[in-house]
């Protein structure tokens, strides 16, 4: 089960997810002040999570890549109990599925991207060349297609679309001809044009598929006379940011112009963490962190690329696109230069799921590192 | 330019560069990233930090403006006044240190001072309150709230309460212990001043600081939403607040309106009054309208509360962009409240003041006439020779709280009521020596025997040993005992009786402190004697009785008691006629008293002597519409939210918060009879002339009934005699006949189910239709008899004999009864009209109508009623009827009655419970129609006395 092979563990990388982490916890606390109860969960998750990453990094990869079927049943299967029995915890849309005994909550849409990743990445690997044959490809895409729909109804277009984006990239790193791409993002651009032209000229209320409440959001983002609460979010929010200016007004600081004393952001320890992080350390602490994740993502990729076996490479691929895209959505909502979204922001946000997932996927990523072959 | 190909390539070449690429898009989405914070923070940082402004969305509801009641004429009877309410919200102004918890503290006895000052009424949900003693009590109304109440006071879970390893959550909080716990939680038993020395704070006090602050968590979900903790302050009360703003953080003044009564008492039953209620409410008046809160006022009672959802209207609502201080920055969006639509009475406001006068003037006048200087023994005598004992009178000044007995100890009583409070110790004293005497003396009276003094307070020692506390078991007592028969005949001692009580255990010793349980007989006797001597101390009903007797026995004298009237405030501070008083005789006093009640300055709902209540119903017999909907007594409904106000009115004796008209229901007697005599005639069993005769007494039947004129008779009478006189014997006699069946055999079934059978015809199944609360009739079940001639079990109000009135009078069609005339919006536009809302036709043959209507014409020209109506120009129809409930109070005075003769168009139906003799019920009714024709005016009848008005002998 376990390979004890120390040479070539990847500390830095831990080490920048811990630092992320006690970051989040940092800037978590901040903003939730008294209420140290949610705090105190939030740790302790941090630290089963870095636990369970640990562990998981000293897996016999070969053994367990056999039962990557196991990984896509969980996967299905966890959704399906969400669309029987979830609750929706007072929000719009039934996410989350609720543990008795233990009196958790989990959100099976987080975990579904690092069950996907491993997945997908011995599938495809499998498929090898053959994947470019039309057969195969739908098939392949029929797979990823049955947790997407799950959990593009429950309703959660954000985390539906993280999931394609990661997938996407994983197929760009197989053995995929890039032609096929080419006709994809094709249909893809024509499909944010037909988005653009529907508010532009009105008549993205006869848009199927999409909720009132994401309607709402891409039109104040495409037409920002229309106000509503999710635009103020994001106004309060750059203000926020950029009253911080280069250094910040200082962690935990009790001025009554910061964003958290108030009532202004719903949730700012989610979505809205970098609210905090922006008008609290400035410019300087924000890059830093910025770098952090660019760090984590870059080292992600290099791994891939040094692994012999495609399913290993795929594995960090996945990873490293998840962390890629939510960083970026999560910062660019808060900075405005992405619609209104949430989606969390990986090792700051609070939630245990999301914050246990990627553990898990950088668990992986040490584990592939460490059984480098090269 | 090199290096960057060059890197380029590097990237996109090689094994891997598809990775390449996937990492080259990242770095360039990550570095956009910083461009932008970039922009933001060093680029526009200043200029954020200068107009840091940080906005968000708010809704706010606009309440709709509650739709006005009006009588017939337009006349306004409810409406709604701007007031002052003082809101408290949760704006984040205090965190969760020590020092600002203290700070919010401070704020909050501020607050509670002012309220104090003001004698503002906290508009609490924290259901525990405090007494003048200074004792708590809880104020929850069912266990299901009061399970709710205490999980909140722990900040837990209803589920929560008493589960646990330690029992931590306890429900059996004493108010005591929940108060303290409160305190201890919003960390209010340590106060400090800003020097750091603990602030001293009273009991009261510190219960409203609990109470606000309760209930501003509990119905505040969000921050920043106001709860109303004060309503309709004076303007000097709200400036006080605002001037302290500065201090008072969260707090505030909110205007709003408030809802006032015209006419109040004339109307209150009718009309009724709003205010905040349950959850279980609130969910059932969402499920037709889901714009109702739980903070939001609605009609409780009356027609506030059957037409609320004409009333309510609809609210508005504005969504506002608001900045850090709440400011408003602009209006996105914007909803005018709809004002609630207006509701139109069928009654005349003036019909209704002038009835509710009359009615008054009479049970005034028949009290008056009633109260008579000496002792009276109603025992055996007939209902309408009942009397009042003065000195009876007297103690209901102080029974019914018209004078405050607690006042007459205070410090600063004055002369009589301290006088009286000195003879009142004395005769305790007194009360004690005669009852601790009876228990002691070797050998004791009988209690026949005793003075009627003594009797009543021996007779007190056993129903109190008996009642509270079990100590007398009345399960253990054998009642075939001879000491047990022979106390009930008041045939023996006290003494004797507990002596045997005791031996033969029907007292439970462990109750009375006997040092051995199983000591002898003497021994338990005198522990028994030491206990009861320890109950009358500090006993409220005990006192009670001492005052009573003491009145009796005129130790306290008249004079004291209407000195103290004039002492307390009652009466008007006259020196002349205090000094009037204060020198002249009990006799002379007993007039000076009866003439308060003539002049109704002590008013029959002060006293609640015997009559105390009444009703009038008039209506519209061709439609069925009310015209008049009158109940004595009556309340304020303007005041029902003022502090002690619903105590005063729960207290009263005559029970003013009971509708008579709606909710009283009783036996009609023999204004029944219509019914059974046109049930006689529709079924066969009797023809008009066909003659029954009346010797005194129906004996067919066991117990034989006897007729009012016993020992005399009616001797033979056809159907419409026995109407005009009201004979017992030939109704009992109809009841008889109906209930043989087609082979004549004789079952008491077969009467009732034809009596019910005509009752349901009538409608009298069914209530009467009116639109607000009103008990169910009952159609009596037992004894055909005695239910023909309108006694048995039948139970009706008022307007339910109204509605049956009305059917008859109009030649056969019931209708339902209503009081509504038509609802109206505010732009005038009529929502809905009151039609007449006919149920069946009662196909009742003209000829038996016709029969009935010339008994009832003849009761008022000839018959037994024909004295009152003597010199009546309007041909009235009429039947009286006198219902006897008990045989040592008197019986209830009907009159079922309509005009004129040959058109009939109004019915009048009058009910003096307790009203002596029905000869009462229908000279109030004769002065109702004398009002409603135009023979008295309106004027006339504000400004009479009662002078003409005595109790009125109708022998029935």
């Amino acid at each position: 089960m376990f390979d004890l092979n120390l040479k070539n563990y990847g500390y830095f990388q831990l080490l920048a997810c811990i630092a992320l982490n006690v970051f989040g916890l940092i800037f978590i606390q901040s903003s939730l002040g008294d209420r140290v109860y949610s705090f105190m969960s939030q740790l302790s998750i941090s630290i089963a999570s870095l636990a369970v990453c640990i562990f998981i990094s000293f897996l016999n990869m070969k053994k367990l890549s056999k039962s990557y079927w196991l990984a896509f049943i969980v996967c299905v299967i966890t959704l399906l109990i969400v669309q029987i029995v979830g609750t929706a915890y007072g929000r719009n849309s039934i996410r989350w599925i609720r543990i008795p005994f233990v009196n958790m909550e989990v959100q099976p849409s987080e975990f579904a991207k690092i069950l996907l990743i491993l997945f997908m990445s011995k599938y495809i690997e499998k498929q090898d060349t053959q994947i470019n044959d039309i057969r195969n490809l739908l098939r392949v895409l029929f797979l990823f297609f049955i947790p997407f729909i799950l959990i593009f109804i429950q309703p959660n277009l954000s985390s539906s679309l993280i999931l394609l984006f990661i997938f996407v990239c994983m197929l760009f790193a197989s053995k995929l001809r890039t032609s096929w791409f080419f006709i994809f993002g094709g249909i893809g651009l024509v499909f944010i044009l037909i988005v653009y032209a529907s508010v532009r000229f009105g008549f993205i209320d006869r848009m199927p598929l999409l909720r009132d409440y994401q309607k709402n959001r891409i039109i104040s983002f495409f037409e920002p006379t229309e106000k509503n609460e999710a635009q103020f979010q994001q106004e309060n929010s750059v203000i926020a940011i950029g009253s911080g200016k280069l250094l910040g007004k200082g962690i935990n600081n009790d001025l009554s112009n910061s964003v958290k004393n108030g009532n202004w952001l719903a949730e700012e320890q989610n979505d809205f963490i970098f609210a905090i992080v922006g008008e609290e350390v400035g410019f300087v602490g924000s890059t830093i962190i910025i770098l952090l994740y660019i760090y984590l993502i870059i080292s992600c990729i290099v791994t891939a690329s040094k692994q012999r076996e495609y399913y290993k490479n795929l594995i960090c691929i996945g990873v490293a696109a998840w962390i890629a895209v939510q960083t970026f959505i999560n910062i660019g909502v808060a900075t405005s230069l992405v619609p209104n979204t949430g989606v969390p922001l990986p090792f700051f946000s609070q939630g245990g799921s999301s914050l246990l997932s990627i553990y898990i996927g950088i668990g992986f990523v040490l584990n592939i590192r460490r059984e480098e072959t090269i | 330019m090199d290096i960057i190909v060059y890197i380029i390539k590097q990237i996109f070449s090689g094994e891997n560069y598809k990775n390449n690429i996937i990492g080259f898009f990242s770095i360039l989405a990550m570095l956009a990233l910083i461009v932008r914070l970039f922009d933001l923070q060093i680029i526009k940082g200043n200029y954020y930090e200068e107009n840091y402004v940080q906005k968000s969305v708010k809704t706010v509801t606009i309440p709709a403006a509650r739709g006005n009641i009006y009588d017939v004429d337009g006349n306004i009877l409810a409406y709604n006044e701007l007031v002052k309410n003082i809101t408290i919200a949760d704006i984040d102004a205090y965190k969760q240190n020590n020092h600002d918890i203290n700070e919010r503290n401070k704020m909050l006895l501020e607050l509670a001072k002012i309220l104090e000052k003001y004698k503002c009424n906290i508009a609490s949900r924290y259901f525990i309150d405090m007494d003048e003693n200074g004792k708590f009590y809880f104020t929850t109304t069912s266990e299901k709230q009061h399970r709710s109440f205490i999980a909140n006071i722990y900040g837990r879970l209803v589920t929560d309460l008493d589960e646990g390893r330690n029992f931590q959550y306890r429900s059996d909080l004493t108010p005591k212990e929940a108060f303290e716990y409160s305190k201890h939680r919003y960390a209010m038993d340590f106060i400090t001043d800003d020097d750091g020395n603990p602030i001293i704070i009273s009991d009261r006090t510190m219960l409203d600081m609990v109470s606000i602050h309760y209930t501003m968590r509990l119905t505040s979900y969000q921050k920043y939403q106001p709860t109303t903790i004060a309503e309709n302050v004076s303007d000097r009360c709200a400036s006080e607040i605002l001037e302290n703003i500065g201090l008072l953080k969260g707090v505030d003044i909110e205007e709003t309106s408030s809802r006032r009564y015209n006419y109040a008492i004339y109307f209150a039953h009718i009309i009724g009054y709003v205010g905040r209620t349950s959850e279980d409410r609130i969910d059932e008046l969402k499920e037709t309208n889901p714009q109702y809160d739980i903070n939001d006022k609605v009609g409780l009672v009356g027609i506030e509360k059957s037409m609320e959802h004409y009333l309510c209207g609809t609210k508005g609502y504005r969504k506002i962009v608001v900045d850090s201080s709440g400011k408003i920055l602009e209006t996105l969006e914007e909803q005018e409240s709809k004002a609630g639509a207006d509701v139109y009475l069928s009654i005349k406001a003036t019909d209704q003041i002038a009835n509710y006068n009359l009615l008054e003037q009479r049970l005034a006048g028949i009290i008056a006439s009633k109260i008579v200087n000496k002792d009276v023994s109603n025992v055996k005598l007939s209902s309408s020779r009942m009397e009042i004992s003065a000195h009876d009178a007297y103690y209901h000044l102080i029974d019914n709280h018209v004078l405050d007995k607690d006042h007459f100890e205070s410090p600063d009583a004055k002369q009589a009521e301290k006088e009286i409070y000195r003879l009142f110790l004395e005769a305790r004293e007194r009360a004690k020596e005669i009852i601790y005497k009876n228990l002691m003396d070797e050998n004791p009276e009988i209690q026949r025997n005793l003075s009627n003094t003594a009797q009543n307070l021996t007779a007190y020692v056993y129903t109190y040993l008996h009642t509270h506390n079990d100590i007398l078991m009345s399960d253990a007592i054998d009642r075939d005992v001879e000491e047990y028969i022979r106390w009930k005949e008041d045939d023996i001692s006290l003494r004797d009786f507990l002596t045997k009580a005791i031996e033969e255990t029907w007292i439970d010793s462990t109750k009375i402190y006997a040092s051995e349980r199983y000591g002898d007989r003497d021994t338990i006797y005198n522990s028994l004697v030491l206990y009861i001597m320890s109950i009358l101390e500090d006993n409220e009903e005990f006192d009670m009785l001492v005052y009573k007797f003491a009145i009796k026995e005129k130790y306290i004298t008249n004079r004291l008691l209407i000195m103290a009237l004039f002492e307390q405030g009652f009466l008007p501070w006259s020196d002349v006629e205090y000094d009037k008083i204060s020198k002249a005789t009990d006799e002379y006093m007993y007039t000076y008293f009866i003439r308060l009640v003539r002049d109704m300055v002590l008013k029959p709902s002060d006293l609640a002597l015997d009559p105390y209540a009444g009703s009038i119903v008039v209506t519209n017999v061709n439609t069925g519409k009310v015209k008049a909907l009158v109940t004595y007594p009556s309340y304020d409904n303007n005041l029902i939210y003022v502090k002690g106000y619903m105590e005063s009115l729960m207290t009263n004796k005559s029970y003013p918060l009971v509708s008579c008209t709606t909710q009283t229901q009783l036996a009609p007697g023999s204004a029944f009879k219509p019914i059974t005599a046109l049930a006689s005639l529709e079924e066969k069993v009797i023809t008009k002339d066909q003659l029954v005769n009346c010797n005194g007494i129906f004996d067919e039947i066991d117990p034989p009934i006897k007729c009012w004129a016993y020992p005399y008779e009616h001797g033979d009478l056809n159907l419409v005699d026995a109407i005009s006189n009201s004979c017992n014997v030939a109704f009992a006699k109809y009841g008889h006949l109906l209930s043989f069946d087609e082979e004549q055999n004789y079952s008491t079934d077969t009467g009732l189910r034809v009596i019910q059978k005509y009752c349901r015809l009538f409608g009298l199944d069914t209530k009467s239709g009116i639109e607000i609360e009103e008990l169910s009739p009952t159609i009596s079940y037992t004894d055909p008899e005695r239910s023909a001639m309108g006694q048995g079990t039948h139970a009706y109000n008022n307007v339910q004999l109204a509605k049956y009135t009305v059917a008859l009078a109009n030649g056969g069609k019931l209708y339902d009864l209503s009081i509504l005339d038509k609802v109206v919006d505010k732009q005038g536009n009529v929502l809905f009209t009151s039609e007449p809302k006919f149920v069946h036709d009662l196909n009742i043959s003209e000829e038996s109508l016709n029969t009935v209507y010339e008994g009832m014409r003849k009761m008022i020209t000839d018959g037994i009623a024909r004295f009152i109506f003597a010199s009546q120009g309007i041909q009235i129809l009429g039947k009286t009827g006198t219902a006897q409930e008990r045989n040592d109070r008197t019986n209830h005075a009907t009159f079922v009655s309509f005009a004129p003769m040959h058109a009939p168009e109004i019915a009048v139906n009058v009910v003096i419970p307790f009203g002596y003799s029905s000869g009462n019920a229908a000279a109030l009714a004769n002065r109702v129609y004398n009002y409603m024709y135009g023979v008295t005016s309106f004027e006339e009848i504000l400004n009479k006395g009662t002078d003409d008005i005595k109790s009125i002998s109708v022998s029935e």
